[in-house]
């Protein structure tokens, strides 16, 4: 069983959260333990950590990618 | 016009904001777990490259160098100080890279390509510090002279374009004058220069750039600076960096110089780093791979095709030996690799013989093939001449009476090394070094007091300069002597010694 570690806002509810976890089955099995971790810092978005592997899909790094992007090209 | 400025800036951050193509990123992260001496243990980041770059939580770099099973050793290159244990660690997938280019001629910058000289650096390529030595199939042999304006040097240890030739010698005994004043006299050459600094202090390398300011030698240089008080892996990075640097202009057809200044510095900053990441320690305490630290970085100099453009790296890296003694571990291995060596002797030096090149001790692999023919010609039998005097100057110290051809030999030689003395920052044209050998040749200084050979010599080459105009713009163009030119050139010798007799 691999832990997932999903980064969420605290606006996300029970049910998108699902939908979140049902995603990543998807992808990488049904194998998987998932818990939540509630941090607004990232605005919107989720990052999932699946030991070491993170999947960023948050609203924060795009910010600061963006903002990297447009500064130095 | 401010209305047109607006415009022109929203137009651009729209077009800035149109060409980023964002979307999740997917990286792997570690934890650190051990932190001290620059040294970092760190576990998760599995699939690291060897000599991967990592960042550090807080922006710092970090470069892994021990990759097992259990976790990833690393050296930090900034700041170690703020990495704390439970930092989280993103590999970046890219190796270190240095910024190269002409943007880079006449500037100062570390060996990561950050500039030191408080300018923004613009440039627009990058090359890994790491790469590959030139193959057999793309190099051709050394045939084209890297003059340093150095009399002796050129005269009898002469430098090709390509060569790595060692200078090595104890501290203070003048090794990185002779590699500045070859850099200097690079001048109108097209050749670039780009010196390296490993371990040194801080005080002598703004002095250094100081003097090439002042001969105007920065205008075709480029500074790669590790100072002693920088992270032992930058130390480590330095002279790669440099090279990656000199690789780039190499490719575009040019002719570069590369001065690794010193490489025993750099020796013992991968030291201090493999003894820290816990590799087993072999002779003197440097790791197994010492050897391979040097020659990989020395095989990178190369004189390429003509197919490739036909540029080459000449290197000059720089040993500093510990009481004269060449057998030691770090100078025995980089005289191995390297094409011969420019041996400098603290006796010589403190005898006032400066440069303190001993010739004896001093070979250039490449030889004859790296010379002018006008060098050639003048230079013949130097080394053998200046061989037979130093035995018999040895033989004859007690003041034993010897014959007339032991004491013209005697006379010669030391005729010889006065001529081999020259000033700091002045190097000789090729017009100079001829005249000078044709006039010891011909036996022009018998006549003179030892000791008023050298103002002789540069009032002699002050006049030459003056009356002697044509033959010096044909050795110059042709860097051959005929008999013609060589007549010419005695004729004005004789008459310049004539006017002295008549003062």
């Amino acid at each position: 069983m691999t832990k997932v570690i999903i980064t969420v806002t605290s606006s996300v509810n029970d049910e998108q959260f699902k939908s979140i976890c049902d995603g990543l089955k998807r992808k990488f099995g049904n194998d998987l333990s998932f818990e939540k971790c509630v941090d607004d810092g990232i605005i919107g978005g989720f990052i999932a950590d699946i030991s070491g592997d993170i999947y960023d899909a948050s609203i924060i790094s795009q910010l600061k990618k963006m903002s990297k992007h447009i500064s130095i090209g | 016009m401010s209305e047109f400025k607006l415009d022109s800036i929203s137009d651009f951050l729209k077009k800035r904001i149109d060409s980023y193509t964002g979307g999740p990123t997917h990286y792997r992260l570690g934890t650190v777990t051990k932190t001290g001496d620059g040294v970092v243990r760190i576990s998760g980041l599995d699939k690291v490259k060897y000599g991967e770059l990592l960042e550090f939580d807080g922006g710092i770099y970090g470069m892994a160098l021990d990759v097992d099973e259990g976790g990833i050793g690393a050296v930090i290159m900034d700041n170690a100080d703020t990495v704390c244990v439970g930092d989280s660690v993103k590999g970046t997938g890219r190796v270190t890279e240095v910024p190269v280019g002409d943007e880079l001629l006449g500037r100062v910058i570390d060996p990561v390509g950050r500039p030191l000289d408080n300018r923004p650096l613009n440039c627009k390529k990058h090359l890994p510090t790491e790469r590959k030595a030139p193959p057999i199939i793309d190099r051709r042999p050394v045939d084209t002279p890297l003059e340093t304006g150095i009399l002796s040097v050129d005269s009898m240890i002469p430098i090709g374009r390509g060569q790595r030739e060692l200078i090595i010698g104890d501290r203070q005994t003048g090794k990185t004058s002779i590699a500045l004043d070859t850099v200097i006299n690079q001048k109108d050459t097209g050749v670039i220069c780009v010196y390296c600094a490993i371990g040194q202090k801080a005080s002598n390398v703004a002095q250094l750039i100081e003097t090439l300011n002042s001969k105007g030698a920065m205008s075709y240089s480029v500074v790669v600076t590790a100072t002693a008080s920088d992270s032992p892996a930058m130390q480590y990075l330095a002279p790669y960096s440099a090279c990656s640097v000199a690789e780039s202009f190499m490719e575009k057809g040019k002719d570069v110089l590369v001065i690794y200044d010193d490489l025993s510095k750099h020796a013992v900053a991968y030291r201090t780093m493999s003894l820290l990441l816990h590799r087993p320690p072999g002779r003197e305490a440097y790791p197994g791979d010492v050897f391979y630290l040097h020659s990989r970085l020395l095989e990178r100099s190369a004189c390429l095709s003509e197919e490739l453009g036909g540029g080459s790296i000449t290197a000059l890296p720089i040993i500093e030996t510990m009481g004269g003694n060449i057998s030691a571990y770090i100078p025995t291995n980089v005289i191995s690799i390297t094409d011969g060596q420019i041996y400098l002797e603290s006796e010589l030096f403190h005898s006032g013989m400066r440069p303190a090149v001993n010739t004896g001790l001093s070979v250039s692999r490449v030889g004859r093939t790296a010379q002018y023919d006008a060098m050639k010609k003048v230079s013949g039998a130097l080394r053998i001449e200046l061989s037979k005097y130093r035995e018999m100057a040895v033989f004859t110290r007690f003041g034993s009476d010897v014959d007339s051809a032991t004491a013209k030999m005697l006379r010669r030689g030391e005729c010889l090394m006065q001529l081999f003395k020259q000033q700091k920052f002045s190097p000789y044209s090729l017009f100079e070094k001829v005249a000078l050998l044709l006039a010891y040749k011909d036996d022009m200084f018998d006549d003179i007091e030892i000791t008023e050979i050298k103002p002789f010599c540069e009032e002699m080459l002050t006049f030459l300069h003056l009356n002697c105009k044509t033959a010096e713009s044909e050795i110059m163009s042709t860097k051959s002597l005929n008999e013609r030119t060589e007549k010419q050139i005695t004729d004005s010798i004789n008459s310049f010694k004539e006017s002295l007799a008549n003062e």
